[in-house]
């Protein structure tokens, strides 16, 4: 893939010249586009844990779009507006269109990001073994799955599904940004119950992964199979005003990115709920006994889903510790929020680096009388604004005295992130999670504890009725 | 707001040339193997306005479209898509899918899919709205054209019109926020109101060796939230089948954007525990969506990831005599609106023509929808559910509109009916759990409800956020106590727009609906 030679790409730069030396007033544009392919297997578990495919499928996808800007005569305003562009049809037409909406989409004036005085950094966003060989390596990858499965022992598995992609981006402005990137990004889940049924319960686990070498599918089988033979005689939670949970990576990097989302400059300028430079991220007086949260935010981190060598608009992405010690050091700001703000412009952009903190896991189960380990929620989406979060517990394990209790299933536990960093603990061991992102949630990758013990801000609802 | 007579919109000329170079590439793929072989090629267009509008202004204008070839052969769906839609490209595509399956897969003496013919279709009813669409002649290559009637040409509709409708009901609201709060101070003010107006009419053509098919469905779509400082925020979701005049903005969503937020800020936060509840149209149809919705998906039951097929096989009982609950692609007018929701269409993606499905009748299942696949590895009827979020995508059971059926009585009523209990009528999403048959379904938050009448008291969740309802399944079809009455004559209840990600991925359009629902104890938190 070469953008250089793209004939789409060309023909757009030749008419957007013409357009804007015949329109003076398109002071500016900004040129965005992806060419994708990927490789897309739904499996089907067969008798024996086989696994076949039945559905099959290629994709390849060329999105370009434009967005032209127009300064007001007086300075003081800036239309814009986006498109995407056919590149098949006149483009002209689509041009003028663009133009014509950009004068009636009218905002307070900012400046647009100059190409950055240095080259972009080489960050290695991509797997070149999926690059070069997309269809060979998706067809190995599926050929480990089909001969692994076999093998799993006490569970029977349903089905699974492997995605396997390639994107080449590019990034051009007026202002001679030539931004470009390839990433790569592998999609493999697996659902599974206990051998031999009938059940009422099933263990459905999802990944994804930017390169190969995290693609351990092997071990994330097995590691699924541990926890579909825990799925025995599960009863509901116990009610609790006050209590303690143990959750894993998943859980801990849902909670801070959506923290970490109030540090956008971006949430300061829309009014809502945001954190400035010197705020605590914790609401009340933090428990003597709790861990302290840190978060670096790190662009060049190999293979990682936030991993870029250049922000949304065309910045150098720049690491920094966001917040230190529970206090916010720096927010997160684009160049458009820097001039709306009177803020200096920083590119702070890239995946959430989290502390760590000492104890095992079993010491954190061993740390409280009682506590409830969230295997998997059936639902985890933390409010951005409020930072409250809600769910049902999919699976779960009642401790006491660190001792396994019960399995659990059902009630609801409720909480409070920043509630919830007045008393908490970071397990030692660290992982990678990425996530590349869509609809249902946003990208993230994450390097950080797998696992976060919290004793402040959680509610449960369970066995016990209202009198 | 435009009245002019009702139109339903046109095929696009240019998409009948392509067209016949799908019926090429329909040919290229089966042609000799018809006997093993099951081919069909998919075009999808979404062209799209929308205005976003806040503190700042903000518009874009997108069409992508893409072609989907697939070659059926021993039970495998093989699939290439792509957006490069010049004729020789495609059907380069289709000359190399057909050499891959050849190679890949052996012939069987698995007779392959035989799509139904015209005439062997119309031998089960179709809705009214499709068979008034219906040339008088039908073969093969006859192109049925189906579009819902609207209230404008969306083709005709520019985005001045959009912009302006956004910033005066955004102004609208910011004006009534500023009134609250001088009425009562001891609110927290509205911090913002955000409003997102689009407009997406869905094109698509559908060929195959029996039809040849295309659909335009414009869907316009007016939703935003106003919040205050804290994050308090009340959200309105307006629009359906149609054009701008679905989405005209009443006292209700004025107040929720408006007042909600601000009582919310200094609302009391809920005690976790089990509560009779009423649930809100919208509310009830995600409860329906999540219940026996995803349950009832055909690929679900394919993979023996539903407790539904064996509860269906036995003829369990899963619910009382009111749970009852209909999957309606083919949904073209509702209680309160003339025109349909966002889950509706007369052909699903893989050809299939719409009808209505009861899926649960007076708690008993029936056969689950279904897609190609599903229908005949489980050998029960096809339905219209096969769908995908994009071309971009695979193909899945999906739901369309998803509903409770009403009851006999008034809100009023079943007011009247609780002693102690909230009303829930502001959606929050919810998520399935088809194996271990619970559910989850959340609110902004609740309405106090005391010796059978609304105390004007609103609550929180326990954490200050939302408040989410879970149970299991069959406790909670087994709980509904009364349902609300609706005057639409063919008895459709409200039906909202609504998004669904099959457990967390594939977002497709999925109208969500039914009466007022009183549950008798559901656990909350």
């Amino acid at each position: 893939m070469n953008w250089n030679d793209h004939p789409a790409l060309s023909a757009l730069h030749e008419s957007l010249a013409r357009y804007t030396a015949d329109h003076p007033e398109v002071a500016d544009w900004q040129i965005r586009a992806q060419y994708s392919e990927g490789c897309q297997s739904l499996l089907l578990g067969t008798a024996g844990n086989g696994l076949t495919v039945y559905q099959d499928r290629n994709i390849d996808d060329l999105a370009l779009s434009l967005t032209l800007y127009c300064p007001s005569a007086d300075g003081s305003q800036l239309g814009s507006s986006s498109s995407s562009i056919d590149p098949k049809a006149d483009l002209n037409p689509q041009l003028a269109l663009i133009h014509s909406s950009a004068l009636l989409a009218m905002n307070p004036f900012y400046t647009l990001p100059d190409k950055p005085t240095s080259d972009y950094p080489l960050v290695e966003a991509a797997d070149t073994r999926l690059v070069s060989q997309l269809n060979q390596t998706h067809t190995d990858l599926i050929a480990r799955i089909a001969a692994y499965s076999p093998s799993l022992q006490g569970v029977q598995v349903n089905s699974a599904e492997l995605f396997s992609n390639v994107h080449h981006q590019l990034l051009q402005s007026s202002a001679g940004i030539d931004a470009r990137k390839v990433t790569t990004d592998l999609y493999f889940e697996v659902a599974m119950e206990r051998a031999p049924g009938p059940n009422d319960q099933e263990v459905l686990k999802y990944w994804h992964f930017v390169g190969l070498d995290d693609a351990d599918l092997e071990a994330k089988l097995d590691a699924v199979v541990i926890e579909t033979l825990m799925t025995v005689a599960a009863e509901l939670p116990p009610s609790r005003a006050q209590a303690t949970i143990l959750i894993d990576s998943y859980g801990i990097s849902k909670l801070v990115a959506a923290l970490v989302n109030q540090l956008d400059a971006t949430s300061e300028f829309a009014k809502g709920p945001h954190l400035l430079p010197g705020d605590s991220v914790v609401t009340g007086e933090p428990d003597a006994e709790s861990d302290q949260l840190s978060v670096t935010i790190d662009p060049s981190l190999k293979q990682m889903a936030k991993s870029s060598p250049f922000t949304a608009d065309g910045l150098i992405a720049q690491k920094a510790e966001v917040i230190a010690s529970n206090q916010v050091l720096t927010q997160l700001i684009n160049s458009r929020m820097a001039h709306y703000l009177g803020k200096p412009v920083n590119g702070i952009s890239g995946n959430l680096v989290v502390n760590s903190g000492s104890l095992s896991k079993a010491e954190l189960l061993n740390s409280a009388d009682e506590v409830i380990e969230i295997l998997d929620f059936s639902s985890l989406l933390v409010n951005s604004a409020t930072l409250t979060w809600s769910s049902e517990i999919k699976l779960g394990r009642l401790y006491r005295q660190g001792q396994f209790v019960a399995t659990l299933k059902g009630g609801i536990v409720s909480g409070n992130v920043r509630a919830s960093l007045g008393g908490f603990k970071f397990g030692a061991q660290r992982v990678k999670r990425n996530t590349v992102g869509g609809y249902f949630e946003a990208a993230s990758g994450y390097d950080g504890p797998e696992h976060m013990l919290i004793w402040t801000g959680i509610q449960i609802a369970g066995q016990v009725e209202n009198t | 707001m435009t009245q002019s007579p009702l139109f339903r919109p046109q095929l696009p000329a240019a998409l009948t040339a392509l067209q016949k170079t799908l019926h090429q590439c329909v040919q290229i793929l089966e042609q000799g193997r018809e006997e093993d072989f099951y081919a069909f090629a998919w075009y999808e267009e979404k062209q799209t306005q929308a205005v976003e509008a806040k503190q700042t202004l903000t518009t874009t204008a997108t069409r992508d479209s893409g072609v989907v070839l697939r070659l059926m052969a021993n039970s495998v769906q093989y699939e290439v898509a792509t957006n490069a839609l010049d004729s020789a490209n495609l059907i380069a595509k289709a000359t190399n899918l057909r050499l891959k399956v050849e190679a890949l897969a052996t012939p069987t003496d698995t007779p392959a899919y035989r799509p139904l013919t015209w005439q062997q279709e119309l031998l089960t009813p179709l809705p009214a709205d499709l068979v008034a669409q219906l040339p008088a002649q039908l073969t093969p290559t006859t192109a049925v054209h189906f579009a819902p009637l609207c209230g404008q040409d969306p083709a005709k509709i520019e985005l001045k019109q959009l912009i302006d409708l956004a910033k005066d009901y955004r102004q609208q609201a910011l004006t009534l926020a500023s009134a609250v709060q001088t009425e009562q101070s001891d609110y927290q003010p509205i911090a913002d109101v955000q409003l997102m107006l689009r407009l997406r009419t869905t094109t698509t053509l559908f060929v195959d060796r029996a039809k040849t098919l295309s659909q335009c469905l414009p869907v316009t779509v007016l939703a935003g939230s106003g919040f205050t400082a804290a994050g308090q925020s009340g959200r309105v979701a307006l629009g359906g089948l149609g054009t701008l005049d679905l989405i005209q903005f009443g006292e209700q969503e004025l107040n929720t954007l408006a007042r909600t937020p601000q009582q919310l800020s200094i609302a009391e936060r809920l005690r976790p525990g089990r509560y009779t509840v009423i649930t809100g149209p919208a509310l009830s149809g995600i409860i329906a969506h999540e219940a026996f919705g995803h349950t009832q998906e055909g690929d679900t039951w394919m993979k023996g990831r539903s407790i539904a097929r064996t509860l269906q096989a036995s003829g369990t009982r899963v619910g009382n005599d009111q749970a009852s609950i209909v999957n309606n692609p083919a949904l073209f007018s509702m209680e309160g609106q003339e025109a349909g929701s966002n889950g509706s269409y007369y052909f699903d993606n893989e050809g299939q023509l719409a009808r209505a499905q009861t899926i649960l009748d007076r708690g008993l299942l029936s056969t689950p929808m279904t897609d190609l696949t599903s229908a005949l590895n489980l050998q029960v009827p096809r339905t219209a559910n096969g769908k995908r979020e994009s071309w971009r995508r695979p193909l899945m059971a999906r739901q369309t509109n998803t509903y409770f059926t009403p009851g006999d009585k008034s809100l009023d009523e079943l007011i009247a009916l609780v002693p102690e209990g909230y009303l829930a009528i502001a959606p929050n999403g919810g998520m399935e759990d088809p194996k271990g048959g619970s559910l989850t379904a959340g609110t902004g938050y609740f309405e106090e409800i005391r010796a059978g009448k609304l105390t004007g008291k609103k609550l929180i969740g326990p954490s200050g956020g939302h408040i989410e309802l879970t149970d299991s399944v069959f406790d909670m079809l087994d709980n509904i106590q009364a349902k609300t009455d609706v005057q639409h004559q063919e008895r459709v209840p409200p039906t909202q727009l609504g998004g669904c990600g099959k457990y967390h991925k594939e977002l497709v359009e999925a109208g969500v609906g039914g009466p007022y629902i009183l549950w008798r104890s559901v656990a909350c938190g």
